[in-house]
């Protein structure tokens, strides 16, 4: 098993029984275990095997999760940003890929499924979310431990957090944010912490899974396949066709340490902008022009329209996810 | 810039942060060669730097190692440290005036 990959299989709740390569981690590596997630949802869903639809009122009876500790480490230097109202608006105008900007965590695997549902299933990220009216959100979640929920499919859990969030000059998310100063990247991130991250933004702050992200957005099991695994045609129709389809994807760019003794491999990588251990909305694919065309979560610094040749080279794992209803479909 | 109105944002390998008003970023941390500005070689830990407006467009993108400084949109930087290591995320410190 990859080291990236060894490492990330210690994070989050346990997934037994799901395929490893599932667990290849992105952005990565540090990841602190994150205790008993079983007693830890039991605790907070209070045990009811029912979950409530976000949309209704239940919604608003699911207990107000505490504010997960904002302070992170970024090498010896810590930041501490305190929560503060940052906006009120959880949509502007619905979900768009262009309403999500990763921030001050290395988050972008959780970041980059958020953008790659968003561009293509924007109603299920309207749907994630409900506005209590109370300075408080429900965020729906899905949990994948088998102790919960038989095999790919995810137990549906809500979390009740709320508005404010941390933020360093007192306006503006200092996490997960939206150009377009919408709420609802930061609050499924704030849930997401809550849920997978022990409550800590420091437990994102060190890489993970994005088929884990995405399954717990979708409440499916995402999957995933390595490009090498594929050839070149057999690669440029399935992206297509799962784009098509109404699938998000997201590619892994390449591990650092394979970087590190090739001079050709990192001068290409900065030619065309594509940093290494960083996760990317797969945004178009020109299936007869042989082109990638890929958006990086921070919401700039997106690379150059890579040729097949190129993205092989520098990119290593594709993640899908599996929406439950079909494109266009309730 | 006067010592006095200087600040220190630490940013982990792969992240991004809003810095007076432009978003910063930094990724691909690795050991690389340079040249002084006095013809000499150099070599060590560099960072891609990317600045881009709120918007994303892109405004400045440079490899930098630790001691350089840059200006984007009349904005003062310098890069004080760049850690790079194995198996894990480095981080990069910028130092920069006051928000």
């Amino acid at each position: 098993m990859p080291v990236a990959a060894e490492r990330a299989s210690k994070q989050g709740p346990s997934q037994e029984g799901q395929k490893k390569s599932n667990d290849h981690a992105v952005g990565t590596t540090q990841a602190p275990l994150t205790g008993s997630w079983v007693a830890y949802l039991k605790g907070l869903v209070g045990g009811d095997k029912k979950a409530p639809n976000v949309g209704d009122d239940s919604a608003k009876k699911t207990p107000l999760s505490k504010d997960p500790k904002a302070s992170t480490r970024h090498g010896n230097e810590v930041v501490e940003p305190k929560y503060a109202d940052v906006g009120k608006q959880v949509y502007k105008d619905g979900a768009a890929l262009g309403d999500v900007n990763q921030g001050y965590l290395a988050n972008c695997y959780l970041v980059a499924a958020m953008g790659a549902i968003a561009m293509q299933r924007p109603d299920l990220v309207e749907s994630m979310i409900k506005d209590n009216g109370d300075g408080t959100a429900t965020v729906m979640l899905y949990t994948h431990d088998q102790a919960l929920a038989p095999p790919g499919e995810g137990k549906a859990t809500p979390v009740r957090v709320s508005l404010k969030m941390p933020s360093t000059d007192g306006k503006n998310p200092v996490y997960a944010k939206s150009p377009t100063r919408e709420l609802w990247p930061s609050l499924i991130e704030k849930a997401y912490v809550v849920l997978y991250k022990g409550g800590d933004y420091q437990g994102a702050n060190s890489g993970g899974s994005t088929t884990e992200a995405m399954s717990a957005m979708l409440g499916t099991q995402s999957t995933d396949f390595a490009l090498a695994s594929k050839s070149d045609d057999d690669l440029l129709t399935t992206l297509s066709g799962l784009l098509k389809s109404g699938k998000p994807v997201a590619a892994a760019s390449l591990d650092k340490d394979d970087l590190k003794k090739d001079a050709a491999l990192r001068a290409l990588a900065d030619e065309r902008q594509v940093y290494p251990w960083h996760a990317y909305v797969v945004k178009r694919v020109d299936a007869k022009a042989g082109v990638v065309e890929l958006h990086n979560p921070w919401g700039s610094s997106h690379p150059s329209p890579l040729s097949l040749a190129d993205f092989r080279k520098l990119y290593q794992w594709v993640y899908v996810g599996n929406p439950k209803s079909p494109k266009g479909t309730p | 810039m006067p010592t006095a109105l200087l600040a220190r944002t630490p940013l982990t390998e792969t992240t991004i942060d809003t810095i007076l008003g432009l978003r910063v970023g930094v990724g691909s941390l690795w050991d690389a060669d340079w040249t002084n500005p006095d013809g000499t070689p150099g070599h060590g830990p560099t960072a891609m730097v990317a600045v881009a407006d709120e918007s994303g467009a892109s405004l400045f993108r440079k490899r930098l190692h630790a001691g350089e400084a840059f200006v984007v949109e009349g904005r003062e930087f310098r890069v004080v440290e760049v850690v790079v290591l194995d198996s894990a995320l480095g981080h990069v410190v910028l130092e920069h005036s006051h928000p």
